[in-house]
């Protein structure tokens, strides 16, 4: 596995969602098919297909217990002006995936813990920019580089460019949790979080830490993301109930709706994890990433870098297809898309594919943060004996022809499944992961 | 253990559009800064950085055409890895290349805002200093345009290169701000040694000469204001430095597993045999006071190489000419040396470049790789009067002769990331 005698387990799990920021709220969630996606509170949005996205509404971030009682929450108070909200995401569930690992009491050595985050393009907030902007614009509406160099810039914050950094997430974390170790934060779109648990999985299995802060977080609740999600045609047009907007796998699906979350898991090497007596909630076996190579870009319709990652990820698992229990796919709700992936399993898992599921008809895409959010969506649930159903998959496209877990979780007796996610671009991550079973999480 | 050699490389610089050029501007020791002609900056505080110049990439690419609209990162990126896949011979090769183990780990930088169309946006739907979210969003859908905004994304450039180039294997962008590109060849060389792949294209690509991007560092007090003396403003390690000077380009490498190089018969310019990855874990603005992160990393790639410090016969270093990355890096190398930094020549070659923020790594491990394959060091320009704690030979103003077989690259960025690569002669 991994290629190493070291073998790396998951030892902690934290999540701030839509559907909450607990595994229990979030499987509960799951099981009574109650999605996220509703009309954005945020701010106004108008002229695009829809206003819907699914948010996390009341987060306050100081308050959040798991902070309030953190030692470093001085600390914190005075850092939090520096974080953007993909930052503050992260924070928080890294805090609280450090506490379920109940490393918070120390005990480990700073130098072997290290952190590989997925994180996004993080946008200015555009009121921190307005009044710059205004004054350097005359009435006519040009813009005078003159007036911006002399007056605009002082009216910007003098830590704005770190507020928005995508590795802050990961420094941020680094700086309250002591980790010395190794620090990378990868920025590929929604197969981030996947490639960064990966390499942080990797790291542990070539010795160069024996903890490993993984996964990532991204906010899409933001204008600018709406209109870029609207300019490249991956909006939803869905004019039904708010929650039926994004339909993984569905005859009716036309696209996806933002999201906002994190989803941090700890990994551990295993002898390392027992040592201290930490809870194992599974083990992670294998990783693969492919690209499709599109001459001229975009997807492949044929899903061949989902199909070489998924097949790179078994290979390093030294498990074949029929060993996978079920599939959390990337299914992100589009036409293309979703049948590319389809034709991927097919492919790779021959006539008959695993189960499948897909968590984005809950929470929208949660960009950078969804590999890492799925994943946990999988690993709770076969931890409890079950497959998490797919929302929003009325009439399952028969030209994917796959056994979609719908309506209710599926019970299953194997823990092993593959969670994978690709990028509008075709750049596709997969990872293996083994939970524990019902049976051993108790 | 596989092993993994250097088969090819490319380089966009503001001292040379292709690696020979580059590397003859840097053995004179000339410099790339100029007055900002990108845009007007003549009220900007810093108003000089290093640009790329006279850069066209139909003279590397038949298909320029079909990237007009593209950023700057993607168009550097794309002149960069042609001319390494070009060097490489993969192009042409015999030997069938398989796609599915041919992959791109990048350090690619976020692209720069759509400004003119951006600013024009905001400043028609700002009222009362506020933006109102729905014009935004409505004025947005027509004004914004999407090659433009999915350019921004910092994972675009590598997806560019996989398809351009037929890379079906792993693909990846890790953006650790100044540190990024040397962490994709480390890491990139760690999934060919774990066998994930077995070429990979990588190193990075950035510019950050926009008005963001210039205004982002002049609030952080972090450039240089030497603007009436602009080949004299980078100065690493000089008593007079007074911030870095923001430069931009691209440097790509195929790293090739070095059995899969012997069977083709490739060209190897040295092999990547150490790397190292710290965090500070300190501030997000400074360095930490005593260099740990920055000692620890260096150790480290140490350790992975196996060698000891008094094997290194050069070190590019940061170097940024900022008060605290070069008395840090110069404490850091001492405490990682010992005795052995007296004796080791250093210099930072952002005293001609500027500082290519992500890619900045991925330019300075091919000088390394130049340096041990032409047995000759690149200076430390304007280093007139070396600060009173950087008393180590950092080869001021003028290049030197000397025969390279280790040579050792550090990468500092914001936030307390630290990356330490190290390149040594190939023998078999």
């Amino acid at each position: 596995m991994l290629g190493s005698q070291r073998r790396v387990v998951i030892t902690g799990l934290g999540l701030v969602t839509p559907l909450g920021d607990t595994p229990d709220r979030f499987w509960g969630s799951l099981v009574e098919g109650q999605g996220a996606v509703r009309p954005i509170e945020a701010f106004a949005v108008e002229g695009l297909s829809n206003n819907l996205g699914a948010e996390i509404r009341h987060f306050d971030f100081l308050k959040t217990p798991a902070l309030a009682k953190a030692k470093f929450i001085k600390e914190l108070r005075k850092s939090r002006k520096y974080m953007a909200r993909d930052i503050q995401l992260c924070v928080t569930a890294a805090q609280l995936a450090f506490v379920d690992a109940r490393l918070d009491q120390g005990g480990v050595n700073p130098a072997r813990v290290g952190i590989d985050l997925g994180a996004g393009l993080i946008s200015s907030e555009l009121d921190e920019l307005a009044p710059a902007i205004g004054q350097a614009t005359s009435h006519s509406g040009a813009f005078d580089f003159q007036a911006w160099g002399r007056e605009s810039i002082g009216m910007i914050e003098p830590i704005w460019l770190l507020k928005y950094l995508p590795n802050m997430l990961a420094c941020h974390i680094s700086i309250l949790m002591d980790c010395q170790g190794p620090s990378n934060t990868i920025t590929e779109g929604d197969t981030s979080s996947n490639l960064a648990i990966a390499e942080a999985a990797r790291i542990i299995a070539r010795g160069k830490a024996d903890v490993m802060i993984a996964g990532g977080a991204d906010s899409k609740i933001h204008p600018l993301s709406f209109v870029r999600l609207a300019l490249h045609h991956n909006m939803s047009h869905w004019r039904g109930e708010p929650a039926g907007a994004c339909r993984p796998f569905d005859l009716r699906r036309d696209g996806t709706v933002p999201g906002e979350g994190a989803g941090i898991l700890i990994l551990e090497e295993r002898e390392h994890a027992l040592r201290r007596g930490a809870v194992i909630h599974g083990e992670l076996l294998g990783a693969g990433s492919g690209c499709d190579a599109m001459p001229g870009g975009g997807l492949d319709p044929q899903g061949s870098g989902t199909e070489i990652a998924i097949t790179s990820a078994l290979r390093e698992a030294g498990l074949s297809p029929s060993a996978v229990g079920h599939v959390n796919a990337h299914g992100m709700g589009s036409q293309v898309g979703d049948l590319a992936e389809a034709r991927a399993l097919h492919r790779v898992f021959g006539a008959s594919p695993p189960p499948v599921t897909a968590l984005k008809g809950y929470i929208g895409t949660l960009a950078s943060g969804c590999g890492a959010v799925e994943l946990i969506g999988s690993l709770i649930g076969v931890n409890r004996g079950f497959i998490p159903p797919v929302l929003n998959c009325d009439d399952p496209d028969p030209a994917c022809a796959l056994d979609l877990v719908r309506g209710e979780p599926r019970p299953t007796r194997n823990p092993t499944f593959i969670n994978t996610n690709i990028t509008g671009n075709g750049q596709a991550a997969a990872v293996v992961v083994r939970g524990t079973g019902p049976e051993a999480a108790g | 253990m596989r092993r993994v050699v250097v088969t090819g490389m490319g380089m966009v610089t503001p001292v040379g559009n292709d690696v020979e050029s580059t590397w003859a501007s840097l053995l004179e020791g000339k410099s790339g800064v100029g007055t900002i002609s990108l845009f007007d900056a003549r009220t900007f505080p810093t108003r000089i950085a290093a640009e790329v110049k006279d850069f066209q990439l139909d003279r590397y690419r038949d298909d320029a055409g079909r990237w007009a609209n593209h950023s700057r990162n993607t168009k550097f990126a794309l002149a960069a890895a042609q001319m390494a896949m070009e060097d490489s011979g993969l192009l042409e090769s015999r030997l069938p290349l398989d796609r599915a183990r041919f992959g791109v780990y990048l350090g690619a930088g976020e692209g720069q805002q759509d400004f003119p169309r951006f600013v024009k946006l905001v400043y028609k739907t700002t009222h009362g200093g506020k933006v109102a979210t729905s014009e935004f969003t409505r004025l947005g859908l027509h004004e914004l345009h999407p090659i433009a905004e999915a350019e921004q994304e910092p994972g675009t450039p590598a997806a560019h290169l996989a398809n351009v180039f037929g890379a079906k294997g792993l693909n990846a962008n890790c953006l650790t701000a100044c540190a990024a590109s040397s962490q994709a060849i480390g890491e990139a060389y760690e999934m060919i040694r774990a066998e994930c792949a077995d070429v990979v294209l990588s190193g990075g690509t950035h510019s950050m000469i926009h008005p963001f991007g210039v205004t982002g560092f002049i609030l952080l007090t972090a450039l240089s204001t030497r603007n009436d003396e602009p080949a004299q403003a980078s100065r690493p390690f000089d008593r007079d430095r007074d911030g870095f000077i923001l430069g931009e380009g691209a440097g790509m490498l195929i790293l090739e597993e070095l059995e899969h190089a012997k069977a083709r018969g490739a060209r190897i310019y040295g092999e990547i045999v150490g790397y190292g990855s710290t965090a500070d874990a300190f501030r997000i603005t400074d360095s930490h006071d005593d260099g740990r992160g920055a000692i620890a990393c260096i150790r480290e790639a140490l350790a992975d190489a196996r060698i000891s410090p008094d094997q290194i016969d050069y070190i590019n270093a940061h170097g940024t000419s900022t008060k605290v990355n070069d008395s840090i890096e110069t404490l850091a190398i001492k405490k990682a040396f010992g005795e052995a930094a007296y004796q080791v020549p250093i210099s930072s070659t952002k005293s001609m470049m500027g500082h290519l923020i992500a890619a900045a790594g991925s330019v300075e491990a091919i000088v390394c790789l130049l340096a041990i394959r032409d047995g000759v060091l690149p200076p430390t320009v304007n280093l007139d009067q070396p600060d009173s704690d950087c008393d180590l030979d950092y080869i001021p103003h003028v290049s030197r002769r000397k025969n390279v077989d280790i040579a050792l690259s550090n990468s500092f960025g914001f936030g307390g990331q630290n990356i330490t690569l190290i390149l040594r002669r190939f023998t078999d």
